[in-house]
């Protein structure tokens, strides 16, 4: 393969990207999924590619950057506030229950946290791309299913900080943990004085000049400086690349600058799923099956209850919350971030559990409907018998 | 009509409203500038019974439409204005009355009632606004457009 020119080898794995997204299209299948299997089928015959692996880097920084750009601080606070207490259940239940399975399996506590991040996080993607499809998002349980997305968007970047860190070799003293904090807290504070005394002005520039040829640059090296300074902290380009699409929001024009960097984030992004799915390789076997196991059946249980739980708590009916609850246990982008984190032998579980999960997911989540009614016809019977 | 909005965060934002006669309406409106609609029966439905879409183009066509750019029906105050003073009459022709038997200008119906005839009812058809040549027949329904008053001397004068 090294002899292929890179510009014929990048397009043709652009136009392969095409086709697979566009039958995914037809086959109502996420193409989070399709990218990543198609990586895993060629990963046999893949040489780790160092520009393939800077284009995904990119592609998942301009992913966080749009997601930063969609919150401006004040906006997140009030979504924080009426979703956190659902969104700390997610976070004990899936990422503290998830983590001490593996614990329990006898994984030493980073590979643990590591197994416990991956179970974490719901799909954003999928998640938003099901609702849309199944015609759900005028119901009640999107509104709640959305705000537990950003409450979990919300602490991914930090958690992908921390496991950033460890896997640098450091280990996890309370001097190194206490550092960690500092600089994260730093990284923030300093998002939110450059958005706040900075971009907030440059709302008229951003106005004046929005179709001119330099705003994709500015947007764009704005995203992966702070992106770039995280790392340099040793923290995750994640969190900085968050961080700095919350400044840019402070501008108050998101949306058009969100438009500038869309079309990066198609090409790019693909890479990433498609470079995840080559790193995962079959031929050494499956690993630890009893634990995976344990932890899909545990990705489904953890966040049934917490749908139906939070559900409950965020004002949802017991049947819509049933709903809910049947429509978050798909995992994807973020956990395969985190996974491609890992050392070669979770990856490759990860890897197995994310695609298992993912499947899952979306069969129940468009099977979520008929489970509430059945769920609602046998509890108001029940309701009936007691009363 | 009172409309709550929310923000579906990543998605766009929506619109619920209720309407008096048909019912919960959402609407959103995505990112990309796609609107979908959906209809529930009941508020308190938790299931839209069914959604349409329209694109940004067609979306923003049909709310022109629906504003009134190009046709404004009469508001509501105004056409009751216009009842009271205007009034559309049906007016049999009895056969003893004067302008039977007479062409519309030789029966003088302008000059003496004010009224203006817009049509006449003949053994089921309709003549739709007739000549002033044609001649009111014993029995012919007259449609007459006038003021309250100038409708009652119509209605006099073919009372015969």
């Amino acid at each position: 393969m090294d002899n292929v020119p890179f510009l014929l080898l990048a397009g043709l794995i652009l136009c392969v990207f095409f086709a697979v997204s566009f039958a995914s299209q037809k086959l109502r299948l996420p193409s989070v999924l399709v990218y990543i299997i198609l990586g895993v089928g060629v990963s046999s015959r893949f040489v780790d590619s160092s520009a393939i692996h800077t284009v995904a880097e990119i592609g998942i920084v301009i992913l966080f950057f749009i997601l930063g750009m969609e919150f401006p601080l004040g906006r997140m606070i009030a979504i924080s506030k009426k979703i956190w207490p659902s969104g700390l259940m997610d976070v004990v239940l899936n990422l503290g229950g998830a983590t001490v399975l593996a614990l329990l399996f006898g994984l030493a506590f980073p590979a643990a946290l590591v197994i416990g991040s991956v179970a974490y996080a719901t799909s954003s993607s999928i998640s938003a791309k099901m609702l849309h499809e199944q015609k759900r998002l005028a119901n009640p349980e999107a509104e709640f299913i959305l705000a537990i997305l950003i409450f979990e968007d919300l602490v991914a970047p930090v958690l992908v900080s921390f496991i950033a860190a460890m896997g640098q070799g450091e280990t996890l003293s309370p001097q190194f943990g206490a550092l960690l904090l500092f600089k994260i807290v730093l990284l923030v504070a300093g998002a939110i004085f450059l958005g706040h005394f900075g971009f907030k002005r440059l709302n008229d520039f951003v106005i004046r000049h929005l179709q001119k040829d330099f705003m994709p640059l500015m947007t764009a090296g704005v995203a992966l400086s702070y992106a770039g300074l995280a790392i340099a902290l040793g923290l995750s380009e994640i969190l900085g690349a968050f961080l700095a699409g919350m400044m840019l929001s402070e501008t108050g024009r998101s949306t058009e600058l969100e438009h500038l960097v869309l079309p990066i984030r198609d090409i790019t992004l693909p890479f990433f799923f498609f470079w995840f799915g080559t790193t995962i390789s079959l031929g050494e076997g499956i690993p630890r099956v009893p634990l995976l196991v344990t932890l899909i059946v545990w990705a489904a249980i953890g966040k049934i209850i917490t749908g139906y739980a939070g559900g409950r708590m965020y004002g949802l009916s017991p049947k819509v919350s049933s709903r809910a609850s049947f429509s978050i246990i798909h995992r994807g982008e973020f956990s395969a971030i985190i996974a491609s984190l890992a050392a070669p032998q979770l990856k490759l579980l990860s890897g197995i559990y994310i695609l298992v999960t993912a499947f899952m997911g979306v069969y129940l989540f468009q099977k979520a409907p008929s489970l509430a009614n059945w769920y609602h016809e046998r509890w108001c019977r029940k309701c009936e018998v007691e009363s | 009509m009172e409309i709550k909005i929310s923000d579906l965060p990543g998605i766009g934002k929506k619109y619920a409203f209720d309407t008096s006669h048909s019912g919960h309406f959402v609407l959103i409106i995505h990112q990309q500038g796609m609107r979908e609609f959906f209809h529930f029966k009941h508020p308190d439905d938790d299931e839209a019974e069914y959604n349409f879409q329209l694109n940004d183009e067609e979306a923003r066509q049909i709310g022109a439409i629906m504003l009134g750019v190009d046709y404004q029906p009469i508001a509501d105050d105004r056409m009751e204005l216009f009842l009271r003073n205007v009034r559309l009459e049906w007016i049999k022709v009895k056969p003893q009355c004067t302008i039977a038997n007479k062409r519309i200008d030789e029966a003088r119906i302008r000059t003496l009632t004010g009224c203006t005839i817009i049509g006449i009812q003949r053994e089921g058809q309709i003549i739709g606004s007739p000549d002033v040549s044609e001649v009111i027949r014993p029995g012919d329904t007259l449609m007459a457009i006038g003021k309250r008053e100038q409708v009652k001397s119509l209605e006099d004068l073919c009372q015969g």
